[in-house]
């Protein structure tokens, strides 16, 4: 099972690749939305995690040019470090998120919740 | 009441060549041997003959007849004055009554001519309002009256009645005109209401050479009516106009509460203005040194627009091009120019062309009062009248600064509102952008911390290169936090006054060189030149310089190109000066950006989350000024940042603001 990684948080995104692959599913990691957009031209995501405040594109313009691409597009869980972590996940219509600092288990909780086997 | 009245000293002789006087109004007169009487002495013939006795009833039956005659025409009088003030009191124009009146005082006092001037105080002179006995023709010709001319004229500038007798016999000048008419008696009253002259009232007879007391009295109690009618309207029309005054500025009032957004609500005031006291009513708001922008337009009946347009378009009462709104501006002063002379257009437009397009408008009166702010005028407010005879006065001043400081008080409010919303929008930006900052590091931290955790529970020791990793991550994480929480409290101790510097020799392009082997470490793929001219020394604090220089660096890098070159140059322009400039060829700053780069929370680059917390140059900027140096940045044409610190190379006066201190340490 695919999963793409977008943060511009290279270490944040390191330890997510980590605790992902331990488990078995596949991770991409793209630092921004449009190096995003750029990687779902070769590869069909099944989950995307994705931030919210990045450079060149953020998390808002990228969701939406990617529903707007896709007939069937992938799940998304918003990672944010805002305060209202729901309410920025309603803004993009997510299908769930995680606020910034998130726990490692609900991490994989909520992953496996979308994609049950690795 | 006597038919004749006897010769006093206040009546004049008749043979003179002077029957024209000056006099007060006679006391009622009363029949001479009632005033001969003396009080306590018994009345009536003394006894003696019967022929006395008839004598004595005659004359008591004739001093019966006299009284009733009197008593009855002093009824009549009455009658009239009650007619007279009826007239009066019953209309709201006693000027155009005064006709009716001397219909029924010239039937009763043999009179053949009136006339009735008020004064215009607009154009200083008395006009005719109502006559009579005179041709229209003749009229027309006296339709005007200067102050002094005429008797009226005379009675008007001094406020006294003059009662003028055997007018064609008299060679007084004064008496010409009248003398042309053929008048022989005559008396004109002055009208007066509030302690001011606002007209005269005159009656004249061709058929007698002079009026008796009675009929001078009567005349004079009927102008005191007038006076008193004409006072009543002025002050119910004083009234009302306050009224007015009151429930226009109770609008407008409401008008500027309803929104804070004075774009909006100002070009009603304007239209508000323009339907009730002036004809166009103009908004200009200053808005720096010699701009201005127009925010409203108000024109009565007409098209706002179109008047609007007609004004832009030839710059027409254009702030930048008339003095006398600029100088309200700069004066906080309003000014009235009550009537537009061609003089006075020619100070409100500088073509020719363009006073003849004011005149075509038909401007006939101006009114510039100030919007005053609390910090001088926000702008000018201007009332235009094109209605010929509508002239503004002193009245209208007052209701125009009312409604100035209304609008003032309005844009003032709504400014201030706005600057404590984007300080409110500027804090809550921060506080988000402070926790994204602080999270982010916390979140990596925890990350590792749980999966080395993770692996550790389910018995692998795992890779020592990924161990290593991981702590390599944690390490630098929390590096990271601790310098975002220094910040904060650096920031802090700035706003608190707090923030002090240590000074200590050292030199400079040393200081450099460290943090750019410390930055280069962090940051390898760029390639950073350092030229040092000359090595200079200075008393710095040293921590605290490396902190700018490190965060000008940290900028560089981060806004670099991948392999960007960054060039650090150290150099002394001038003795006691030294400059750090640190270039890079990165996005730059967008020039709309460029004014608030050093401002607390400010974050050039905040639309694409790639600025940091938006403290750095912040407080680098109050640490250069500690030092009694400055920061500046630069935007070459090439693209990218040059970022310079200049700072005083205060050595010697650091040793001795150093001996001073330690010479007042007590022993």
């Amino acid at each position: 099972m695919k999963v793409l990684m977008v943060d511009d948080d290279q270490s944040i995104s390191e330890f997510v690749t980590w605790a992902l692959s331990d488990e078995g599913y596949e991770v991409f990691t793209a630092p921004n939305g449009a190096a995003a957009l750029q990687l779902l031209e070769r590869y069909s995501p099944d989950l995307i995690l994705l931030d919210m405040r990045m450079p060149v594109m953020d998390g808002w313009q990228f969701a939406r040019t990617y529903r707007e691409r896709k007939a069937c597009p992938a799940p998304i869980i918003v990672l944010t470090a805002a305060k209202d972590a729901s309410g920025r996940a309603a803004e993009i219509d997510a299908d769930a998120h995680l606020a910034k600092p998130f726990n490692v288990i609900d991490l994989l909780d909520t992953v496996r919740r979308f994609l049950p086997v690795g | 009441m006597v038919q004749h009245h006897p010769a006093s000293q206040h009546l004049p002789d008749r043979e003179t060549e002077t029957p024209l006087l000056l006099r007060p109004l006679p006391a009622d007169p009363l029949p001479a041997n009632e005033t001969q009487d003396e009080p306590g002495r018994p009345q009536g013939p003394a006894p003696g003959s019967l022929a006395d006795m008839v004598s004595a009833l005659e004359k008591e039956a004739q001093r019966l007849r006299r009284a009733e005659k009197a008593l009855l025409e002093s009824n009549d009088a009455l009658t009239l004055l009650s007619e007279t003030a009826n007239e009066l009191l019953s209309t709201e124009r006693p000027q155009e009554v005064i006709g009716i009146l001397f219909e029924k005082l010239s039937a009763r006092l043999g009179l053949d001519a009136y006339f009735n001037y008020l004064v215009d105080e607009q154009k200083g002179k008395l006009h005719l309002n109502s006559y009579g006995g005179i041709p229209p023709d003749v009229a027309g010709e006296i339709e005007w009256l200067e102050y002094g001319q005429a008797i009226c004229g005379c009675v008007a500038r001094d406020g006294c009645r003059i009662v003028a007798e055997d007018v064609q016999r008299s060679a007084d000048v004064r008496a010409d005109l009248i003398r042309s008419f053929g008048i022989m008696a005559y008396a004109c009253h002055p009208l007066i209401a509030h302690d001011r002259v606002i007209g005269t009232f005159s009656f004249g007879s061709s058929r007698k050479p002079h009026f008796e007391p009675h009929e001078l009295a009567l005349m004079q109690a009927v102008c005191d009516q007038v006076s008193m009618a004409m006072s009543r309207i002025v002050l119910i029309s004083e009234l009302r106009r306050r009224e007015t005054f009151q429930r226009l500025l109770a609008d407008a009032s409401a008008l500027l509460a309803a929104s804070l957004d004075y774009e909006k609500t100002l070009p009603s005031l304007a239209c508000l203005i323009s339907e009730s006291v002036a004809d166009w009513c103009i908004f200009d708001l200053a808005e720096g040194p010699g701009s201005f922008r127009r925010l409203a337009v108000g024109t009565r009946g007409a098209d706002s627009r179109a008047i609007a347009s007609q004004l832009e378009e030839c710059q027409l009462l254009a702030l930048e091009e008339v003095q006398s709104l600029e100088r309200v501006l700069r004066t906080g002063e309003a000014e009235i120019y009550a009537e537009t002379s061609e003089s006075v257009l020619a100070t409100f437009s500088r073509q020719t062309r363009e006073q003849r397009r004011l005149a075509e408008l038909g401007v006939a009166s101006i009114l510039i009062a100030p919007l005053a702010g609390r910090q001088g005028p926000l702008g000018v407010m201007t009332w235009v009248s094109t209605r010929t005879g509508l002239h503004f006065g002193s009245d209208d001043l007052s209701l125009a600064q009312e409604m100035a400081n209304r609008a003032a008080i309005a844009v003032e409010n709504a400014r201030l509102y706005r600057l404590s919303r984007e300080a409110i929008h500027a804090r809550d930006e921060f506080l988000s952008v402070a926790a994204h900052e602080l999270k982010t590091p916390m979140t990596s931290l925890r990350g590792f911390a749980q999966t080395m955790l993770r692996q550790l529970e389910k018995g692998k020791t795992g890779d020592p290169l990924r161990l290593q990793r991981m702590l390599q991550v944690i390490d630098r994480q929390s590096e990271k936090l601790s310098q975002l929480v220094t910040q904060l409290l650096d920031v802090s101790q700035i706003d608190a006054g707090w923030l002090t510097i240590e000074r200590k020799t050292v030199e400079i392009g040393e200081l450099v060189r460290g943090v750019v082997d410390s930055v280069q470490l962090m940051a390898p793929s760029c390639r950073v030149v350092v030229r040092i001219h000359e090595p200079i020394w200075s008393a710095v604090d040293s921590l605290r310089i490396e902190q700018v220089v490190s965060n000008l660096l940290d900028n560089a890098v981060k806004f670099s190109p991948e392999d960007g070159k960054i060039d650090v140059d150290i150099w002394s322009p001038e003795i006691g000066t030294v400059k750090v400039a640190v270039r890079d060829r990165g996005t730059g700053i967008p020039p709309d950006q460029r004014e608030h780069l050093f401002d607390r929370f400010y974050r050039a680059h905040a639309a694409d989350h790639s600025s940091g917390i938006g403290l750095g140059l912040y407080i680098s900027r109050h640490i250069v000024e500690l030092h009694g140096g400055k920061i500046e940045a630069e935007f070459p044409t090439e693209g990218g940042v040059r970022m310079i610190i200049s700072l005083p190379t205060t050595l010697a006066d650091v040793k001795r603001q150093f001996r001073h201190e330690r010479d007042e340490v007590p022993r």
